[in-house]
């Protein structure tokens, strides 16, 4: 599918699912299409695509695995027929599970040992790649907890502000 | 730091594809002979592709953050989520938003570190500046630093969605507050408030209610039907919740914190249509019993004056707030909205 198929599909599906004011595709004017990457001069997509690849393969770099993540995730969604933005894409959640996973084996061995500051770095490091990771957010809200209690709960009153 | 070259980074990419597309692209014919890249025949409408997770747009002329925000957002107050996500403060044609439908990254934890949100603490403003009053031009100045510079100033109930996991919040997301209920909150900061369009909650000690200084019922309602302000629970006497009377036992210290709880949740419920459900401790101190009574009477919020930014995984009933001065230099005040911790996760 060209891109210029592709974009008149986005936007008659957009259309539908956002229920914005945008008249129904029988009433607009025919979309051509655009001009398909590397043919003649570059579309709008075509540039965004072009920004989003150079942004996602600069995370990869990084190891900025999330980053990387939702890049290929924008550029499968607008080049849905690529293959290869589907394979970075599941090369990234890989990554992604692996780094968590190590991140937290290493911070639940660190809080075992008592040594807390390891611990919520390696609990963020965890959240860092995998954003949703819910062991790890718990982790970090526990110990942060026990260490406003440690802090803040045994203090003198104040008297002034 | 690392966060806002990220996002200048960003913004340079979106200008970079901006200025591709303008080179590439005829100049369209307008009137006043605008050089506006003619629209791509792709991006009818704007929108280049889309799921449950993102819409890809390209804005027309005349799109602002805000009006994209109002067409897939739900209203143009969310106009920072396309803005922080892209590194952009403006729509530009010739160029692409990602706009995400959900949130990416509620908890606001980076390669470079978190995401910390400052509560700040005022007292009273008023024309004799001191420690504990300030004056309505340093408040002023205050306000106007913070929309200068793209901070966000949230409602506290943001933080308690950003706390539990529900709700992102803006890269330079900031609180308000102000302690006591004294009356030049109404005379002097309420006004500015109003007039840059920032949220705040006013915590209430109720005995301060109907006095000379203390602000009235009239007053309060008519802050709360503005919207913007929001009223909750600084205690019924400002006691200093910690401290026990003398000869005290663990039952009757008890009873007289639910006084200090209950009271002023009742009083004001009943008195605005607010629910109540976050207490400023008086003095900013708490102690294990205290937090069981609050809890156990509908708090979800406690705030402290413990000073500095609140990450997603701080404790909900010991919340850090800032204390601004009447004193403070606008670099201190700078120095207190502590809007990201810097740690190197790669």
């Amino acid at each position: 599918m060209s891109f210029g198929a592709r974009a008149l599909q986005a936007v008659v599906l957009g259309g539908a699912l956002g229920g914005c004011a945008v008249p129904p595709p029988s009433e607009q004017p025919a979309v051509p299409a655009a001009a398909p990457s590397g043919h003649g001069a570059p579309s709008i997509a075509g540039e965004a695509e072009r920004a989003l690849r150079e942004r996602a393969e600069d995370y990869v770099r990084q190891r900025r695995w999330a980053d990387a993540l939702v890049q290929w995730e924008l550029l499968t969604l607008l080049a849905p027929d690529k293959e290869e933005y589907r394979e970075q894409t599941a090369q990234a959640q890989g990554r992604i599970k692996e780094t968590a996973d190590q991140a937290l084996a290493a911070a639940e061995q660190a809080r075992r040992n008592g040594n807390l500051d390891r611990a919520v770095t390696e609990y963020l490091r965890a959240l860092s790649v995998d954003r949703g990771n819910a062991r790890a957010a718990q982790g970090l809200r526990d110990i942060e907890r026990e260490r406003a209690r440690r802090n803040y709960l045994n203090r003198p009153p104040r008297t002034v502000m | 730091m690392h966060e806002r070259l990220r996002g200048m980074a960003c913004l340079a990419g979106c200008v970079l594809i901006a200025a591709i597309s303008g080179c590439v692209t005829p100049p369209a014919p307008g009137p006043a002979g605008d050089a506006l890249p003619e629209p791509d025949p792709s991006t009818a409408h704007g929108i280049l592709a889309r799921n449950e997770r993102f819409v890809l747009y390209a804005p027309a002329p005349g799109d602002t953050l805000e009006s994209i925000a109002e067409r897939f957002l739900g209203g143009a107050a969310q106009s920072w989520r396309i803005a922080d996500f892209n590194g952009v403060s403006r729509a530009q044609p010739g160029s692409v938003l990602s706009i995400p439908l959900r949130p990416v990254n509620p908890l606001g934890v980076s390669a470079n570190g978190y995401r910390t949100v400052p509560i700040l603490c005022y007292h009273r403003v008023g024309p004799r500046a001191s420690r504990m009053v300030m004056a309505p031009a340093t408040f002023a100045a205050q306000l106007e630093f913070l929309a200068r510079n793209d901070y966000r100033v949230i409602r506290l109930r943001d933080v308690a969605d950003f706390l539990e996991g529900r709700g992102e919040l803006p890269q330079r997301a900031v609180v308000i507050t102000f302690d006591d209920g004294h009356v030049s909150a109404y005379q002097h900061a309420y006004p500015l408030l109003k007039k840059y369009g920032f949220p705040a909650t006013f915590f209430l000690y109720t005995d301060f209610l109907n006095t000379a200084e203390g602000l009235n019922w009239p007053q309060i309602r008519e802050m709360a039907a503005s919207g913007l302000i929001d009223f909750q629970s600084h205690s019924k006497s400002h006691a200093n919740l910690i401290v026990r009377q003398p000869g005290e036992s663990d039952a009757q210290y008890r009873a007289r914190l639910d006084g200090e709880i209950r009271v002023p949740r009742d009083l004001i419920e009943r008195n605005t249509a607010t629910k109540v459900t976050d207490y400023a401790y008086p003095y900013g101190d708490a102690n294990e019993i205290v937090l069981e009574r609050i809890a156990q009477a509908g708090h979800t919020l406690g705030l402290t004056v413990n000073p500095g930014g609140n990450a997603f995984f701080s404790h909900p009933l010991m919340l850090r707030r800032t204390m601004i001065f009447g004193e403070l230099n606008l670099d201190a005040f700078k120095a207190a909205l502590q809007v990201f911790r810097n740690v190197d996760l790669q």
